[in-house]
């Protein structure tokens, strides 16, 4: 079944007449498929080889200003995930996303509630990119990142439900009896998967499920997981575990896993082969994503505006 | 620098204090920097608290708390001789009664520093610390008479506390006579009201910090930052199967694929 796709965002419900003020209203749809972020990446990345190289950068940047200010790891997470969100409305530059990235560790300390003011934060990122701020200009660059502040929200249409895949690591595998010593090992895993764009397709609970059964796998450990009981996506599931094992095989030595555990090079290969073809998040054709209204260009100036969170949908038809 | 330069710098700082870690952290820099003077910078302190207003005795003696705490997990005084931190703690108690003064503004606050001091240097007295507790409008039998280090701040604090009762119950059944009205002359004005609520709200949220700051020396994520995600999570609860039915529900309406 098909559905109509003037449910998708934005939606101007007749078409304006001179002087008359535009409405429009963004969805938040925080998870997509492979093709969907392919796609939205194509109208806003010229070059998706440099986006990715600045990408490794840009993280390991956001490492750096995490450790200084001894920020969680979820903190820094959720500033990945931003970032990546950023990224599929608004048209990568180069000279710019050390300020993007800025902003979204800073929106994610709030979410997190590990609060630290914004100017103490951008005393430590010009630390650690060198950059000599006098007093003027410190202001005027917390400024900026201020009025970037505004952009990333509306780009996440204001949702804020970020789900942490260390949460459900550990609530899983005390549900299901997993020894800690296979936790800790799916856990490192987990920032390998922020590393990758994997939590922009996958919720946190799909891939703790994958990254337990892929730690299980690697220590030998018998597991079942009832994917139905703890409301997981089996696709999403197989989605994560294909992408990061595709990763640990081309790059494992690129790889946050690596430097812990260097010796594991060979294993996924056959980590890989035993998982077989497996089936995968379900793509639909093509012209379908290019008539998503979804993937529109973001317009910052119209009139009004309003965000809702993709599940209100529900309510959106009843207003129409 | 000389000696005498640097207690006037020292001495500016005391004065100028505030509930900033910034401000703070350039004073312990300063005072570590010239450790040799420790005996001078610890007489500075017990001169300048006679001239300071509340607000800033207080936020002086956050300052040393900051300091002994920063000596005390610092490599660098694991083995050699440690400075202020020994004055400090002969002197407690008469730098208590200093920051506290007449009007007791300030009594809580040194109870706080009281507990974290000792806790930083493992040098609890948890029998006093309850004692004090212990002492309410109804229990004023509570006393205790201490001479050495923490455990004489604990009698002080210990009295100040009867005392304050004391004032009040007399408040309350013969405010005639009270002596309260006495100390008036020092009431704090609006503006050192004001200031205080602006310092504790700052120390507050820097208080609040602890409970996520996580410390990684090797620049990477590793074990004992696992323990603590694993302590801080149990298995799955009723709210827990909700949430994930509603995470579903969120996933299957985001793809729109069907």
């Amino acid at each position: 079944m098909s559905r109509s796709q003037d449910t998708a965002s934005p939606i101007t419900p007749c078409s304006p007449k001179k002087g008359e003020m535009i409405s429009s209203i963004q969805l938040s749809r925080p998870f997509l498929t492979r093709l969907q972020i392919e796609y939205a990446q194509s109208k806003t990345i010229d070059n998706i080889v440099v986006y990715k190289q600045r990408r490794n950068q840009v993280f390991s940047f956001l490492m750096k200003v995490c450790n200084t200010l001894k920020f969680p790891m979820r903190t820094l997470e959720t500033a990945m995930i931003y970032y990546q969100r950023f990224y599929l409305h608004n048209s990568f530059n180069t000279s710019t996303y050390h300020d993007v990235a800025t902003v979204c560790l800073f929106v994610a300390t709030k979410n997190e509630e590990t609060i630290k003011k914004l100017r103490d934060i951008i005393a430590v990122v010009s630390q650690v990119r060198n950059m000599q701020l006098n007093s003027e200009q410190a202001e005027n660059y917390r400024r900026r990142i201020i009025g970037l502040e505004i952009k990333l929200m509306e780009t996440i249409a204001f949702d804020f439900r970020i789900g942490h895949v260390e949460e459900y690591l550990v609530k899983f595998s005390k549900t299901l009896s997993i020894p800690k010593e296979i936790t800790y090992t799916a856990w490192l895993f987990s920032y390998d998967t922020y590393q990758l764009d994997i939590a922009l397709k996958a919720p946190a609970s799909s891939i703790a499920v994958a990254l337990l059964e892929l730690a299980c796998k690697l220590e030998k450990f018998h597991v079942n997981i009832n994917y139905r009981e703890l409301f997981v996506n089996m696709e999403a599931v197989n989605e994560t575990k294909v992408d990061l094992l595709d990763f640990y095989i081309s790059n494992y030595n690129y790889s946050f896993f690596a430097s812990i555990r260097p010796e594991l090079h060979d294993t996924f290969m056959d980590l890989k082969i035993a998982l077989g073809n497996v089936k995968q998040l379900v793509e639909r054709e093509k012209r379908y994503i290019e008539e998503d209204a979804y993937f529109d260009e973001r317009s910052y100036t119209t009139g009004e505006r309003r965000f809702m969170l993709g599940n209100q949908r529900k309510r959106l038809y009843n207003e129409m | 620098m000389d000696p005498f330069e640097a207690r006037l710098q020292f001495s500016q700082m005391m004065e100028t204090m505030s509930s900033f870690s910034q401000t703070i952290l350039k004073a312990i820099n300063f005072a570590l920097k010239n450790q040799d003077l420790h005996e001078d910078f610890h007489s500075v302190v017990l001169e300048i608290l006679d001239r300071l207003d509340f607000n800033a005795r207080i936020n002086v003696l956050y300052f040393l708390e900051a300091l002994i705490r920063y000596i005390s997990n610092s490599a660098n005084f694991k083995d050699s001789r440690v400075p202020y931190v020994d004055n400090l703690e002969r002197d407690w108690k008469l730098i208590l009664s200093k920051v506290i003064g007449d009007d007791l503004v300030n009594l809580n606050s040194c109870v706080d520093v009281q507990r974290e001091v000792e806790r930083v240097l493992g040098k609890q007295n948890r029998d006093l610390s309850k004692m004090y507790d212990d002492l309410t409008l109804e229990n004023l039998v509570v006393k205790s008479e201490e001479s050495e280090g923490f455990r004489a701040a604990w009698s002080f604090l210990i009295s100040k506390k009867r005392q304050g009762i004391r004032d009040r119950l007399q408040l309350i059944h013969d405010p005639e006579t009270a002596h309260i009205g006495d100390s008036l002359s020092s009431k704090p004005t609006k503006e050192q009201i004001l200031k205080r609520i602006e310092n504790d709200r700052e120390r507050n949220k820097r208080l609040k910090e602890t409970n996520w700051v996580v410390a990684r020396p090797l620049g990477k994520p590793d074990i004992p930052e696992f323990e603590r995600i694993w302590n801080q999570y149990q298995a799955l609860d009723e709210d827990d199967y909700l949430q994930l039915k509603e995470l579903q529900q969120v996933v299957r309406e985001s793809y729109q694929v069907l």
